[in-house]
């Protein structure tokens, strides 16, 4: 039943999207695919035991500066889980503390902000993403690039290695572009 | 085809039934054979395509969820190295064709997914599985790939086929080989015998050439044909000294037969002529002496005269039972009740002024020699007439009754009868029951009766007591075919 329900839930949200992959005009759209994106990368890279919640508690998703799809990704989540865990989706400003999260995207409001969040997680198992390119040039692990209208993602393997990450190759079979392989 | 299989050699048979046997064998094992090849075909491809599916909406899982349908194009583009895979496609979660592959180009691909199945569709083989990624079904892959079960089958009964064609041709030579060792022996066996038979040669051996139950079978005939020569010589030494031993008697038997006969002759004709003299002289004695002789000496001579007289008949009588032992027989239709009334005529003339009931049955035909038959007939009727010279009212009956079997042709009188302790004597030569005076006679005439029944191969025997009468029955060969 579960299961059902969650498959009506993304079906739904697949179905606005006339072309797969593709981004419509509006931002809304662009956010909502990004948003589901958000959710699979969660499933495709792996944290260390140590650094995921224990359990009981939520896998956290912060999401900054991008209220619209915090709200996108708050419905795609809902009932859903990763490793194991329910996901909190936390809408947060650039300053909030970063100890429990897992995943931080920084939207394009608080690109800015960006280098600054990055600092402060760095060295630890926090996937960074980012709204726009250019978060990997300063120690972002996955930049959002649109291109020919359709959303697709470049991935820094050593930095996501340096966190502790690992991302699954099959993702990165789809990836647009790998940068610092080892 | 039964009459066929009957009439077939036993070397036939043997081949026959060890390639019946065979062929059972050989048609079992291929249809379990092809059965079980038939079922892991199945479930081998199956499993095969089940598992190239699974994988191919595994490796679709992040083009799915980056919605890329590029890369799962080029992931199913791998297909291309296997060619018996028709088409395959990945539906993403809402049920929409995502990418495709199709080995000719031009597939018609399912409009929705339908659930995850395996369904065999004549020659094809349609697989739907779901692409489960963080147990989360995110889309379904899709794949038809050949199935050529009959092609297969077809390959595979023609293999086993050949096969079994092998085995039938290495089995009939096994066959060929191995009959022999059963056959040779029976038919050694069977030509001995069919040579026993055609030549009578006893002295002939089957050969044994095994220790089995054929070899026992050979033994037990060897040792049958040993009985049999045994026997057979054993006869034919019986044979000759039985023949040598009837050709001796029967030289012997004739030699004293004819003997006997010149005895008889002898005797008979000498005795006539010291009777002649006897009677001559007497005779001539009477002329010498006067006319009026005393009562006593006339006695005398009349005794005499009966008694050469007597003598007389009594030579007559053996000179004709001799007469009766070389009598040639002859075989003719003889009515018994006729010559009864010859022979009575003449005894009623000779004795016109007795008086006797004579009863002659009217069923008296039989098949033997007229002139011996007649002398019967004679002797009997004469008996008959004789003793019942004394009886009033006297009575004769010639007749027949079946007695065990056969006729019994009879001669009946009221008359004197006798006592049946003489039975035995009675048909002796010159055994008399009676006293001469009374009954004359020579005391030949039943010995003759019974060598004239004898000589037809029948039997004579009487019933009678004292003052009751008497009953002679006789029986003549092939009386019974009368009846």
């Amino acid at each position: 039943m579960a299961l059902l329900i969650r498959r009506l839930a993304v079906a739904t949200v697949a179905a606005w999207l006339a072309v797969p992959g593709a981004v419509a005009q509006s931002p809304d759209a662009e956010y909502q695919l990004k948003a589901a994106f958000l959710y699979h990368f969660g499933t495709f890279v792996e944290w260390r035991e140590d650094a995921l919640p224990r359990a009981g508690e939520s896998f956290t998703i912060g999401v900054v500066g991008a209220d619209p799809l915090a709200n996108y990704l708050l419905t795609l989540t809902r009932g859903r889980t990763l490793h194991g865990r329910p996901i909190e989706v936390r809408p947060m400003r650039a300053d909030a503390r970063l100890d429990d999260v897992q995943m931080v995207f920084v939207g394009r409001a608080a690109i800015r902000d960006f280098a600054r969040i990055a600092e402060r997680t760095a060295d630890r198992p926090v996937l960074l993403v980012s709204d726009v390119p250019g978060g990997i040039a300063v120690g972002g692990g996955i930049d959002f690039v649109v291109e020919e209208d359709r959303v697709r993602f470049d991935v820094a393997l050593d930095r996501l290695h340096r966190r502790g990450l690992r991302a699954s190759s099959r993702m990165l079979d789809v990836a647009r572009r790998v940068v610092g392989e080892p | 085809m039964i009459a066929f299989f009957r009439r077939a050699s036993v070397r036939f048979k043997l081949i026959v039934a060890m390639m019946v046997t065979a062929l059972a064998a050989l048609l079992v094992a291929t249809a379990a054979m092809t059965v079980y090849e038939l079922g892991s075909y199945t479930n081998a491809r199956t499993q095969d395509i089940e598992t190239q599916t699974e994988l191919l909406g595994a490796a679709s899982i992040a083009a799915l969820s980056f919605q890329d349908p590029g890369t799962a194009e080029e992931n199913l583009g791998v297909l291309r190295h296997r060619p018996s895979i028709a088409a395959a496609g990945i539906y993403d979660d809402a049920g929409r064709l995502f990418a495709t592959y199709s080995r000719d180009g031009g597939d018609t691909f399912p409009a929705r997914p339908g659930a995850a199945s395996t369904t065999i569709d004549g020659a094809w083989l349609l697989v739907f599985k779901d692409i489960v990624h963080n147990e989360e079904v995110i889309g379904s892959a899709y794949m038809r790939a050949e199935f050529p079960r009959l092609e297969r089958m077809a390959d595979y009964l023609m293999i086993a086929g050949l096969a079994a064609l092998a085995a039938l041709l290495m089995a009939l030579l096994f066959a060929l080989g191995l009959q022999r060792g059963i056959t040779r022996p029976i038919l050694l066996i069977n030509r001995a015998a069919r040579d026993v038979v055609d030549h009578h040669e006893y002295k002939l051996r089957a050969e044994k050439v095994t220790d089995d139950e054929i070899g026992t079978l050979a033994e037990s005939f060897n040792l049958m044909l040993d009985e049999i020569h045994a026997r057979t010589s054993e006869l034919q030494e019986l044979n000759e000294n039985l023949e040598r031993r009837i050709r001796e008697r029967t030289a012997e038997l004739e030699r004293s037969n004819l003997e006997l006969q010149s005895f008889s002759y002898t005797v008979s004709h000498d005795l006539r002529s010291p009777l002649r003299a006897i009677a001559g002289f007497t005779q001539a004695l009477r002329t010498r002496l006067p006319d009026e002789l005393d009562e006593e000496s006339a006695a005398y001579f009349d005794r005499i005269r009966a008694a050469v007289r007597r003598m007389g008949q009594r030579i007559d009588g053996l000179l004709n039972l001799a007469h009766l032992s070389r009598h040639q027989l002859a075989r003719q239709d003889v009515d018994l009740g006729e010559l009864a009334s010859e022979v009575l005529a003449d005894i009623r003339q000779r004795e016109p002024d007795r008086t006797a009931d004579v009863r002659i049955s009217d069923d008296l035909k039989v098949r033997g020699d007229p002139t011996l038959l007649r002398a019967l007939i004679d002797n009997l009727l004469e008996n008959a007439w004789k003793f019942t010279a004394h009886t009033d009212s006297a009575r004769i009956e010639v007749g027949v009754e079946q007695q065990e079997g056969r006729r019994a042709y009879f001669v009946r009188d009221n008359g004197a009868g006798f006592d049946m302790k003489f039975a035995d004597k009675l048909f002796q030569p010159f055994q008399r029951v009676h006293a001469t005076p009374e009954f004359p006679g020579t005391g030949i005439g039943l010995a003759t009766v019974k060598r004239i029944v004898e000589r037809h191969g029948g039997r004579v025997w009487a019933e009678a007591a004292p003052a009751q009468g008497a009953t002679f029955y006789f029986t003549l060969a092939g009386g019974w075919r009368y009846t």
